[in-house]
């Protein structure tokens, strides 16, 4: 293998896990970049997609064997439907009451988190699962000699990127987006103008928990899951949506980018937990040089 | 005014005498030992109450500061055991068996009790001073703080686990055997060190009353309000804020290393994101902005914590959820704030006629523009 | 000593793309009443921003005194110098009482953190305190909580709250809004009573109210001043005219 391509072998794993963060954080941005809700359980929404691919792939091992390699593509908007059901539970019956006040929702949304990880626990035990991926997805594309690109994370980068796409095409191009993006910047004009708030943020927070529930079934093909899995990912995805900037979904891409590439060119000096260190002080260090770029201005109002 | 604070310290005195001189006859060795380890945990509660209920700022990270002054106290009492270790060698079993030949530098001036008792209390503080900068000077404000708060707990926690020579790991530190040549495991060491808690914490509590009354509690108290104009009246706010956040810190740090001796372990689980937002239910069931809340919730979510584990551990974290979800929709003064209110209602019944409701309902003035009322 | 408080020297503010303040010019004199008015988004309340610190410019310099450019000081340094601010919104401290509303705002030696850790309570502060309370009229709710006040009364705190920062300029910005009739020309009073060694800057719409207390008004256009002048002079003119009445004028035939 030659410098180049090792260099290129890393940029393509940094890529990968650029588009796993990128996920994960998409939904978040959402709900949190859009809407100003702190979802603590955003993990563990995560965590019930993870599930629902394994549960998936129990049924099909156990019933449907022959078709099993099929499984994974059921998997995933499954976990869409659960994770963005119970985010819409959630914003009905929890969420809403707790709108404009973002330290309340933070603590609330915790005890939920805390709530479904021990169901999670007492359903399937405290042990990490493994789901296995389908025959199309394991093995490698080699483009040239010494580099070998591995399906599953061609396939989570170019997944990633549809949903990406999907996502503006949602926000700027249908009427549904149009109304969240109305709600989301002036709630009381748009309820004056008679659109329903209450139904576009139950959307707009399903939409975001779907996400998570997708990358969650993703995260699934990259190793085993648990109870825990969330809590993993949950303070990446805040560091990504707090450093790339609230309110834009080009913020959560930029993040996902910064923080992604930053983590895996520590990690290849150092361990990965080092690396997690490093990735904490350059947000940090980036927070005294530009604060304002990273956070909204507030223009006329005194607080 | 005046009778009102008098009974306060009225009621303060009468708990702080039977705490001292009747708890350690009337309860058992064991209960005894768990009533000092969660009245060090109310010292850590008032330091989050200081910040939170009166500052506004909400640290979802403190058991950094926690687990700093108990890290230093766990040190000393591990480099105390000398060679009456399991490999009789001056060096920490955990050193021993990851290969360490001598002691790491920062290591060294824990053996003296006398500097690292200092050092547990000022480490933190210089900690949070210096975070506290960084972060208040770049105005990061509000839930961003609190997330910053929680990774800087991941990272800690991660740090920990990740030097296991230096540090423990995922074991952290235990087996300790004498605390200033007092076996640590002997019933009157162990009531010593709850009577210390006990004197530690009566006198935090007496600082964070001082605090809160002087005038920077007021200042502390507009800055939860409107952090923006209390810079207009030329107030300086960031100091403020760092130097709350300094003593909060420091006042973690006493209760780590409190907690220590008293629990005989400290590890990577008491310092996490997990723990670290756990203290901040203790205050806010408790009640928030009040100094007493912060300790009575300290005392009673960890007592149910006690009681859940003895008898049905596992339906531990789903009251807990519904503690985090109960506290901010349904009592979010806590326990002190409810029963405030119900005194102020019983005190002064209803005074305002109807006419005067009236007179201040017709005196609002209708909004001019329609900038609307979301926060 | 130079005759002017506060002199803005083509000062630009831009807010992504849209320039509140272009290339602004504006003197006050010392111990003046000025009166800024002008329509909605001209820029008012960003020339407020702007002296006190609550925004930068792009270009420009913000002379306060004798030549004390204010531009790159933060906003508490700017306070202590002498500019005190009422806001639009009354912004007072709604879980403290209306006398420590003024305790907080009062004028000291020294607002740091250990002079407030370690305040002793001063009688001649409290006489201050007690004094303004007269002049606000909110004397007999001193340990009232603020929060409970009505609109009006809200208002006249914070104008209290300035008047304890003792500043060399105060900046009031529409001290007016959403007040009766007669609480407006009492609030007109208090602020004449006050000017004199102070500097007053007053943002208003409400032009009975200007009318009362004004001897120069500057009117603001689209960032800059478009007239100057006495009260007559400016409602005179025939450019102050289209802007305000010129519009009205056609929208709702006259005023």
């Amino acid at each position: 293998m030659t410098p180049n391509t090792f260099l290129l072998g890393q940029t393509f794993n940094g890529l990968s896990y650029c588009s796993i963060l990128l996920l994960i954080s998409l939904g978040l941005a959402i709900t949190f970049g859009l809407m100003g809700v702190i979802n603590m359980a955003h993990g563990e929404l995560m965590m019930l997609g993870s599930y629902t691919a394994y549960v998936l792939q129990n049924i099909f091992l156990r019933h449907y064997s022959e078709h099993f390699s099929y499984y994974f593509a059921i998997a995933l908007p499954l976990a869409f439907v659960v994770a963005g059901a119970v985010g819409l539970l959630l914003e009905r019956s929890l969420i809403r009451f707790l709108y404009g006040r973002p330290l309340e929702t933070l603590l609330a949304t915790w005890g939920v988190s805390l709530i479904l990880q021990q169901l999670m626990r007492q359903i399937f035990g405290a042990n990490n699962v493994d789901v296995r991926s389908p025959a199309w997805l394991t093995g490698r594309w080699e483009p040239f000699p010494g580099l070998e690109l591995p399906h599953i994370r061609l396939f989570i980068i170019a997944f990633t990127a549809i949903c990406v796409l999907l996502m503006y095409a949602v926000l700027f191009r249908t009427t549904l987006g149009l109304k969240i993006r109305a709600v989301t910047q002036n709630r009381d004009m748009s309820a004056c103008l008679g659109i329903s708030t209450g139904k576009v943020d139950a959307y707009t927070f399903a939409i975001g928990s779907g996400l998570a529930g997708m990358a969650g079934c993703i995260i699934s093909l990259m190793g085993s899951v648990g109870p825990n899995t969330g809590q993993n990912y949950i303070v990446d995805a805040f560091m990504v949506v707090v450093l790339g900037g609230v309110g834009k979904l080009a913020g959560a891409i930029a993040g996902s980018f910064a923080i992604g590439e930053v983590n895996v060119l520590f990690e290849s000096f150092s361990t990965a937990t080092m690396g997690k260190v490093l990735v904490f002080t350059v947000v940090i260090l980036f927070l005294q040089w530009k604060p304002s770029g990273v956070f909204p201005s507030k223009v006329r109002s005194l607080d | 005014m005046k009778t009102r604070v008098a009974n306060e310290w009225l009621v303060f005195a009468v708990l702080l005498a039977v705490l001292l001189l009747a708890a350690p006859n009337a309860l058992s060795p064991f209960r005894l030992n768990l009533l000092g380890k969660f009245l060090a945990l109310a010292i850590l509660a008032l330091g989050i109450d200081l910040i939170w209920g009166y500052t506004g700022i909400l640290s979802l990270g403190h058991g950094v500061f926690f687990g700093l002054g108990g890290y230093c106290m766990a040190m000393y009492l591990k480099l105390a055991v000398g060679t009456a270790g399991t490999y009789m060698v001056a060096l920490p079993d955990f050193m021993v068996w990851n290969g360490l030949k001598a002691l790491p530098w920062f290591w060294k001036p824990m053996y003296h009790f006398w500097i690292a008792i200092p050092l547990a209390v000022l480490l933190p503080a210089l900690c949070g001073a210096i975070f506290g900068f960084l972060t208040f000077r770049s105005r990061v404000q509000g839930v961003y703080f609190s997330i910053i708060t929680q990774a800087m707990a991941l990272v800690a926690s991660l740090l920990l686990i990740g030097q296991q020579p230096y540090t423990g790991g995922t074991n952290g530190i235990t087996d300790f055997n004498d605390i200033l040549g007092f076996p640590i495991a002997a019933k009157k060491t162990q009531t010593g060190l709850y009577i210390v808690t006990v004197l530690c914490l009566a006198a935090c509590y007496v600082l964070c009353r001082w605090i809160v009354r002087s005038k920077f509690g007021r200042v502390l108290a507009a800055i939860r309000d409107a952090e923006n104009r209390v810079r207009f009246l030329a107030y300086d706010t960031v100091m403020f804020k760092v130097f709350v956040f300094s003593i909060s810190a420091a006042l973690a740090g006493l209760a780590g290393a409190l907690f220590v001796p008293q629990v005989g372990i400290i590890s990577p689980s008491n310092i996490g994101v997990v723990p670290s937002i756990e203290m901040a239910i203790w205050v806010a069931v408790g009640g928030r902005g009040t100094l007493s809340g912060a300790v009575l919730g300290a005392v009673l979510v960890n007592a149910a914590k006690s009681a859940f584990s003895e008898s049905f551990p596992d339906f531990w974290l789903y009251f807990l959820g519904l503690l985090f979800i109960g506290v901010v929709l349904f009592f979010p003064e806590g326990c002190v704030g409810i029963f405030l209110r119900a005194r102020e209602r019983f005190r002064r019944p209803a005074k305002k006629s109807p006419g005067a409701e009236l007179k201040s309902e017709m005196e609002k003035p209708v909004p001019q523009r329609a900038g609307g009322v979301s926060r | 000593m130079a005759e002017s408080i506060i002199y803005l020297e083509g000062v630009t503010v831009s807010f992504e793309g849209f320039k509140a303040l272009n290339n602004l010019n504006f003197i006050v004199d010392r111990g003046e009443l000025r009166v800024v008015i002008g329509p909605n988004g001209a820029g008012k309340t960003t020339l407020l921003d702007v002296i006190c610190g609550k925004v930068r410019p792009v270009e420009g310099r913000v002379i306060f005194g004798d030549m004390t450019d204010i531009c790159s000081l933060r906003e508490h340094e700017i306070a202590r110098l002498g500019i005190g601010r009422k806001f639009q919104t009354p912004s007072i401290f709604k879980n403290l009482t209306v006398f420590e509303n003024l305790d907080l705002a009062a004028r000291d030696k020294s607002k740091g953190v250990l002079s407030t850790l370690f305040a002793a309570p001063s009688p001649v502060k409290r006489e201050a305190i007690f004094s303004t309370l007269e002049t606000i009229g909110l004397a007999s709710k001193a340990s009232q909580t603020a929060g409970s006040l009505s609109h009006g009364e809200k208002q006249w705190l914070e104008i209290g709250m300035v008047i304890m920062q003792d500043p060399k300029l105060m900046l009031i910005d529409e001290p007016v809004a959403g007040m009766t009739g007669k609480e407006t020309e009492r609030t007109g009073e208090l602020l004449q009573s006050i000017a004199g060694e102070r500097s007053l800057l007053v943002i208003e719409h409400d032009m009975v109210f200007v009318r009362q207390i004004a001897k120069k008004v500057t009117v603001l256009h689209e960032g800059s001043v478009l007239c100057e002048g006495s009260m007559e002079t400016v409602q005179s003119d025939a450019r102050v005219k289209e802007i305000y009445l010129g519009r009205e004028a056609r929208e709702h035939g006259g005023n």
